[in-house]
């Protein structure tokens, strides 16, 4: 078991060192580099060489990924090349901002996606679960930056009820916090609620089709008791599977609902970084968004093989 | 010429040059848009036709003038990077810097040159010395006064340090050997190579930024990284808190030295609150929905939306820039004059300006715009104007019918790319777009990596400027001759011209480069673009100078 999991923590390591070294690689294969983009038009080619040096950018490309891996190892994650910033600094501030609205996007997906589901897969070729399905297909068909316009002007220039730009900390209260992220976390939330409704519906019809099912009508249990006792908690397993692979699509949608609503997150700091060709900021943005995903796989990994021994990983015993 | 330099010497004395002196200043120093935007040329009142002033802030109101309140406003862009003046490329940047720092001189709502810092000032040697008397009540806003070390503080800092700045002091003697030379705390004088009397308007914080005051002790104190993004100045509006990639919080200056004519203490309001909105259709939602209360600049797509808004309006000014076609003269067919006199003859300017632009831009055939009065005419040549069959026949003669090429974009310029390949690929070439990122499209158009790509100047603080830049030799002077455009002639005319102090001599210089341009056509010129903001009803007070945003006199309704 601890030979397994030292193994897949390794394997962990070695897939971010992996990210780490392509994306340092990679950024600096394209054409075209931050320091005339950031001196303009108006610097002398003299002054884009002195900053070009002093940036170390002239320096060979493995000198430059030598210091660059030193300087992380001891958790000094640079500046950025624009504003001067911490990058660590950058990141702590936008990092509560996704963070806030793939929570809310999340809840909000989930509350609609699995009641959605369940009364498509009860009430199968009614009325209610055509518009549950035909919700889902335009929810999966609408772009989450679109949807975010869509709101934006209904619920923020027609009605007015909400700002249809900034994010207010959740340190000024929590009704702020709410209205700055809802219409955000909507537009996420949507697609979201869509891909999982799908999921949630045909895995409860083919779980309700199971044979113990109609042992469980036999037997005269209530249609309440079967629904919630016995299919729903199995017809579950992969929905929960395919709610947290879309957490992507979470992740995914908020880079252009953050540019939408004018939210310095995660995804706007990314975008903004590569676009700028700032180097630093691109490549520790993406470091911890892969980091995420590979230490969230690692500890299902390790939670699969404590929870069920029969799993089994590349031979490897448990 | 003695005559005519020392009568330029008493016009050019301080503390506030008249009018009349001040539009032929600013049309010498390519701001002449700006005059003509408030009186329209001729003599009459701020506000002109042209011009705009948003809410009535004449002197009848200014009793009543509402104080307080905090403005809230959209920025166009995804960050705000840096606010420290000599290392400013962004004009959204410096629109903001403006309102935390000062120049020695300034523009005045009538746009006078008036002293800002400098109380006075006198010049010397033909216009080539100016010696400023410095005001003695102004502080920065770390409490530290400003006196004259200051203004040579920055004026070292911005030469030695290479800041893009730094260009505009390239005639600058140099520094410790009278360059600049302080004369006791409240006088300075800053010395010329050479005649330079359009100097007063780079000396201003804005659009001029040549010398912005900064603070030693609060650069030393900080850092120059925490100094880029929160810095101390002596301008009207403090920053106190600044997150690049999404607002800054600017307060007024509680000790800031300016006045309105009442004497009632400058800015009137309380602070501005800043959001950068990089989305277009956002930053018109937010206007549109009262979110903000001022947008710096509009995206031409969505301004019917704002004009049919009864709360919201559009502010324009007529920009003092140009844009045209760069076409890369290393590069076939662009290295036949034939064959570029045909491609600007196929494109229709007019047409371009309402696809590119939704109208929002004067089409041009000329470098020099019309801001620029005194050196601006109607009758340019016509070997640029539309002429369909004869740019046809050229592209023929030249060989160059039916080429393939692409235009070079970065993802602000797509529109402006898109309108220019239709008419070219209707002139029967085979055209594509290259859309790459503003780093790539820098680095590629510098390198002379490319085929055409529309570009020009965004400000230009003197025709001549951005001339030099252009069309100079490249490694004598033409730091943006990215089209390599090698002309003798040219070359020398640039130097003539810039030594020439008699404005109607110098026009004529100028009038000459420009005929030769045009009939060379290292670029095939296209438009001078509009400068428009968007505004809510309840703003009153902004003062809409081409390229500027300044808040120390907008005030809140209500």
């Amino acid at each position: 078991m601890w030979r397994y999991v030292a193994k897949r923590t390794a394997h962990a390591f070695f897939v971010m060192w992996l990210v780490a070294t392509t994306v340092f690689v990679g950024l600096r294969s394209v054409p075209g580099g931050p320091v005339r983009a950031m001196l303009g038009q108006e610097a002398t080619p003299e002054a884009v060489a002195s900053l070009r040096a002093e940036l170390g950018l002239n320096d060979p490309l493995y000198v430059q990924y030598v210091d660059w891996f030193a300087s992380m190892l001891t958790g000094d994650f640079g500046r950025s090349i624009t504003s001067s910033e911490s990058v660590g600094q950058l990141i702590a501030s936008a990092a509560p901002r996704t963070i806030s609205i793939a929570a809310l996007a999340v809840t909000l997906g989930l509350a609609i996606a699995i009641p959605a589901g369940i009364i498509g897969a009860t009430r199968r070729n009614q009325s209610a679960d055509y518009v549950a399905t035909l919700g889902a297909f335009v929810g999966i068909s609408l772009p989450a930056f679109f949807v975010g316009i869509l709101l934006a002007i209904v619920f923020g220039v027609w009605l007015g009820w909400f700002p249809v730009v900034g994010y207010t900390p959740l340190s000024e209260g929590v009704i702020p916090w709410l209205r700055g992220i809802i219409l955000p976390s909507i537009a996420v939330g949507l697609p979201y609620a869509a891909g999982v409704t799908r999921m949630m519906r045909s895995s409860l019809i083919e779980t309700l089709n199971e044979q113990y099912m109609r042992t469980a009508v036999a037997k005269g249990v209530t249609s309440r008791t079967r629904l919630y006792k016995h299919a729903l908690q199995n017809a579950l397993i992969p929905v929960v599977t395919i709610a947290g692979i879309q957490l992507a699509l979470i992740l995914g949608g908020s880079v252009t609902v953050e540019i939408v609503f004018g939210i310095q997150g995660l995804g706007r700091v990314l975008v903004n970084s590569i676009l700028e060709r700032n180097y630093p900021v691109t490549q520790m943005t993406i470091l911890l968004v892969a980091g995420i995903f590979v230490f969230m796989n690692l500890l299902v990994d390790i939670m699969y093989t404590a929870i069920d021994p029969r799993i089994r990983y590349g031979g490897e015993e448990a | 010429m003695a005559n005519r330099n020392t009568e330029s010497e008493q016009d050019l004395a301080g503390p506030t040059i008249d009018r009349r002196t001040t539009i032929s200043l600013l049309s010498a120093a390519g701001l002449g848009g700006l005059a003509g935007c408030a009186g329209g040329g001729g003599g009459t009142e701020a506000g002109g036709d042209e011009g705009t002033n948003t809410g009535s802030d004449d002197g009848d109101s200014m009793d009543s003038t509402p104080t307080g309140g905090r403005l809230q406003a959209g920025w166009f862009t995804g960050s705000i990077d840096n606010l420290d003046p000599p290392y400013i490329s962004v004009g959204q940047y410096f629109q903001l810097a403006a309102n935390v720092f000062s120049g020695l001189t300034k523009l005045g709502p009538d746009l006078q040159i008036e002293g800002d810092l400098a109380e006075d000032w006198s010049i010397a040697d033909d216009g080539a010395t100016f010696t400023f008397s410095l005001r003695d009540d102004v502080t920065f806003h770390n409490g530290n006064s400003f006196t004259a070390d200051d203004v040579e503080y920055t004026i070292r800092r911005t030469i030695e340090e290479e800041t893009p700045a730094a260009s505009k002091l390239s005639s600058l003697q140099p520094i410790d050997d009278g360059g600049v030379e302080v004369g006791g705390d409240y006088e300075v004088t800053i010395r010329w190579e050479s005649p330079n009397a359009t100097s007063l308007v780079y000396l201003t914080r804005g659009p001029g930024r040549a010398v912005t005051i900064v603070n030693q002790q609060a650069i030393e104190e900080m850092g120059a990284d925490q100094y880029n993004i929160t810095p101390v100045g002596t301008g009207p509006f403090e920053v106190t808190n600044h997150n690049t990639g999404n607002n800054i919080t600017f307060d007024a200056y509680d000790d800031y030295f300016e006045t309105d004519d009442d004497g009632n203490q400058l800015p009137y309001l309380d602070g501005i609150d800043v959001q950068m909105i990089p989305e277009p259709a956002s930053i018109v939602n937010a206007l549109r929905s009262g979110d903000i209360q001022f947008a710096n600049l509009l995206p031409l797509q969505n301004l019917d939306q704002v004009e049919s808004d009864n709360e919201a309006s559009l502010d324009t000014a007529p920009g003092i820039n140009w844009y045209g076609l760069a076409m890369n003269q290393e590069r076939e067919p662009f290295n036949s004059l034939q064959a570029r006199r045909g491609i600007a003859k196929v494109i229709d300017n007019e047409r371009f300006v309402e696809t590119a632009y939704f109208g929002n831009a004067l089409a041009d055939t000329g470098v020099i715009n019309r801001g620029t009065g005194w050196a601006w005419r109607e009758n340019k040549p016509s070997n640029q104007d539309y002429a369909p069959d004869e740019g046809q026949q050229l592209i023929e003669e030249s060989g160059a019918a039916g080429a393939g090429f692409s235009i070079l974009a970065n993802e602000g310029g797509t529109r402006e790319a898109e309108a220019m390949r239709l008419q070219l690929n209707e002139a029967g070439f085979d055209v594509d777009i290259e859309q790459v990122t503003s780093s790539t499209y820098w680095t590629r158009y510098e390198e002379g990596d490319y085929d055409v790509t529309i570009s020009g100047s965004i400000i230009d603080p003197d025709p001549e400027q951005s001339l030099w830049n252009f069309y100079r030799l490249p490694d004598q002077g033409g730091v943006w001759n990215w089209v390599r455009y090698e002309n003798e002639e040219v070359h020398q005319m640039l130097a003539e011209q810039r030594a020439e102090t008699g404005r109607e001599a110098r026009r004529d210089i100028l009038w000459e480069i420009e005929d030769t341009l045009i009939e060379q056509v290292p670029h095939a010129y296209l438009v001078h673009q509009d400068d428009i903001a968007g505004v809510r009803s309840k703003v009153g007070g902004f003062q809409h100078l081409s390229g500027l945003r300044n808040f120390h006199q907008v005030y809140l309704d209500e």
